[in-house]
């Protein structure tokens, strides 16, 4: 098992480079480049975008651009600056910065006042430096700043609930967590009561889920539940829990249905099997039938497609972020396409498809735990 | 075996019933008659392709014709009945017309994952071994692909020189980005069916490779090839409207369900019409094709043949006997 799970790890890494190679040969492909028009629309004339070019190595040979951007990935988590928000890294736009500079930047306040804007850090402090330099915008020395223990784990806090990167994360968590207390429980059900009316009502509410675009959905709650009815927030996350409500169905009916008709389908094919009908001549209940014998076997199928919707669903959904004006990294996945903004697309593609990969491995090793007969050597 | 005569004589009935020679499709069509949902679906469809057909000349307005003193007016019986737009359009006008590109993706998306998919997978499952393997790990890779890069990239590639040809376009990029399923389901009933006796049979009377492929694996593969196609349509109409919902589908002035929803809900609060209607003509479309695929799905499934018109049969002769039962006692 340890063998296979990393020869798994080690299978995966050729193929993320060739996803990236691919996506970066792809977005050179597409006509177009983050230069072509400027933020109103307008054309940006021939010299100065040969100079912008120039300045973000866009000149070069494709495979030498490459390597310069996977090296500094590699070397130093660097994912370049976005091409179209000047200022801006990528690591911003996904990972909020660094939160630790806000920290520290608010024992700077409580101690100089006013005096502490004009301050900054001659090297961005890391989570496992004990001290930081300050210095004016002047480049003169003030004092060093130390960091605690309680330093750090504000920054791990903030950035855990404030980071783009783990805002669409919470969202998705929350989606997934519906889905599957209510997808499952509604397929095992609607399964034990085949062809009655409870059967048919679930079929018909999961198709119904599954047939109802995401948009329209997450539209039709905000007209109902907020311009009507006022009881929940239109848009935001992380503020109240009533923001929380909308976003989560929003994302996760589809899925639910999905896996409400797919727990169905797999637990039908189950209780009609032979150590089933062992089980339940032993004398066993019902219920011990049921939740001990058939579910764990019915789960095989739900396991499998949970790999793929985690990976979708922890790294945003473009469309909910939209439509509730949430912050999190799903609109980068429309936007940076359109914008052509190289670095943020291969930024998404690369964190999309690492979860991608990383849940389909989790998905492998979970067969193994609800069924202990699947090998894989 | 210890069966009274009766049951033998049933049984016996049955096996004639089934050797009378229904084929698979007949079979097919009454198990799908019998499923409410899936009829219900199926005459939905067909409300929409002849609103599609119609769209030029039945509806009260065409879906361009602007009204300037009559903007954003709600629904209103007999002239507005889903209301007008912020241009004084029809909405009900417009959201007739968008059954047409709705239905277009349906045909042209499907047409090209199906000629795509057909094609790849029966040379990969027809094929088998190593070049089967390198086939199948290109379509692994093309799954884990960015699907809006790719859309965007096979869109800017295809020649279009007017707006019509631009939404074909994008219909056809939809359908390229949806083949792969198709491939594989293909190649999976051409592995299968290839070692099957019949296969040989035909090999042994020197039938070539095309014939073999096409008279013999082809249209045994066709049955859960149709079922994957309507099963894979609603996809293709929420790819459209996805697309046209972010702004990167069918261009303006050509009215496509979600490019009206993406333009209405911006106005949510004061005219809900706006994105009320077009929204369910998605949702209806998509269920409506949902139902009857899964229909189509239960009507062609092998393992179920047969049953329908055996318990059709058999309540035939129940009621036969029932009526034969009241003949005797009166």
């Amino acid at each position: 098992m340890q063998r296979f799970i990393i020869r798994r790890i080690l299978w995966n890494i050729p193929v993320l480079i060739l996803i990236s190679m691919v996506t970066f040969g792809m977005m050179q492909i597409v006509p177009g480049g983050p230069f072509t028009a400027g933020a109103s629309g307008r054309p940006i004339p021939p010299e100065i975008r040969a100079h912008m070019m120039a300045k973000y190595g866009l000149d070069k040979p494709v495979w030498q651009q490459y390597l310069n951007y996977m090296g500094r990935l590699i070397l130093h988590f660097d994912f370049g600056p976005s091409l179209r928000r000047p200022g801006r890294t990528v690591n911003q736009m996904l990972f909020g910065g660094n939160f630790l500079v806000d920290v520290l930047r608010e024992h700077l306040r409580d101690e100089f006042g006013t005096a502490a804007s004009s301050m900054t850090f001659a090297e961005p402090p890391g989570l496992f430096d004990s001290r930081a330099l300050v210095v004016k915008t002047s480049g003169e020395p003030v004092a060093y700043i130390y960091i605690t223990w309680a330093d750090r784990f504000e920054a791990v806090k903030r950035f855990l609930t404030l980071a783009p990167v783990m805002v669409s994360a919470q969202v998705g968590l929350v989606s997934i967590a519906l889905a599957l207390l209510i997808g499952i429980p509604l397929g095992i059900i609607s399964a034990l009561k085949q062809n009655t009316w409870i059967d048919y009502i679930a079929m018909f509410i999961s198709m119904l889920g599954v047939s109802i675009p995401n948009f329209i959905l997450g539209i039709g709650l905000i007209l109902i539940f907020a311009l009507w009815l006022g009881w929940l927030p239109t848009y935001g996350w992380g503020e109240s829990w009533k923001q929380v409500i909308m976003p989560a169905i929003t994302l996760g009916t589809g899925g639910m249905a999905f896996i409400a008709r797919l727990t169905r389908a797999s637990m039908l094919e189950v209780i009609r099997a032979d150590y089933i009908r062992t089980a339940r001549a032993k004398g066993l209940a019902e219920r011990v039938v049921i939740l001990r014998h058939a579910l764990k076997n019915s789960l095989i199928p739900v396991t499998t497609v949970l790999g793929p919707m985690m990976a979708a669903w922890l790294t945003g959904s473009f469309l909910v972020e939209w439509v509730f004006s949430i912050g999190g990294i799903g609109k980068f996945f429309v936007s940076a396409v359109t914008d052509r903004d190289y670095t943020l697309i291969m930024g998404t593609i690369l964190i999309y498809s690492t979860a991608l990969v990383l849940f389909n491995l989790a998905v492998d090793i979970a067969y193994g735990f609800i069924d202990p007969r699947i090998r894989f050597d | 075996m210890g069966l009274s005569a009766s049951e033998r004589a049933k049984q016996q009935e049955e096996t004639q019933f089934l050797e009378r020679g229904v084929s698979l499709w007949q079979d097919a069509w009454h198990r799908l008659l019998r499923n409410r949902m899936a009829v219900a679906g199926l005459i939905f469809v067909g409300i929409l392709i002849f609103c599609a057909l119609t769209a030029d000349f039945l509806p009260p307005y065409s879906y361009r014709e602007a009204d300037y003193e009559n903007t954003r007016i709600g629904p209103r019986w007999p002239d507005h009945i889903f209301g007008t737009d912020k241009l004084g359009r029809d909405v009900f006008s417009r959201v007739w017309w968008g059954t047409r590109v709705s239905l277009t993706v349906a045909v042209v998306g499907s047409l090209t994952s199906l000629i795509i998919g057909v094609t790849y997978g029966a040379i990969s499952g027809y094929l088998g071994g190593r070049i089967d393997n390198l086939m199948m790990r290109f379509v692994d890779v093309m799954y884990g692909f960015p699907t809006l890069l790719f859309i965007i990239l096979i869109m800017v590639v295809l020649p279009s020189e007017n707006a019509i040809q631009g939404m074909i376009n994008i219909f056809i990029a939809i359908g390229v980005v949806g083949w792969m399923g198709m491939a594989r389901l293909i190649r999976g009933q051409f592995l299968s069916l290839r070692e099957k006796e019949f296969v040989l049979a035909a090999k042994m009377v020197g039938a070539s490779h095309a014939r073999i492929i096409a008279r013999h694996l082809l249209p045994n593969s066709l049955g859960p090839a149709i079922v994957a196609l309507t099963l894979g349509i609603p996809g293709l109409i929420l790819t459209e409207a996805t697309l046209s919902f972010i702004g990167l589908g069918v261009p303006p002035p050509i009215p496509s369900w979600g490019q009206m929803v993406s333009e209405g809900w911006r106005g949510l609060r004061a005219t809900p019409h706006l994105t009320i209607f077009p929204g369910l003509a998605i949702t209806l479309t998509m269920l409506a094709f949902n139902f009857l695929g899964d229909g189509l799905r239960d009507a062609l499934d092998p393992t179920m043949r047969g049953t329908a018109l055996v318990r059709a049969a058999r309540r035939k002769r129940r009621k036969a006997r029932r009526a034969a039962a009241r003949a005797a006692k009166a």
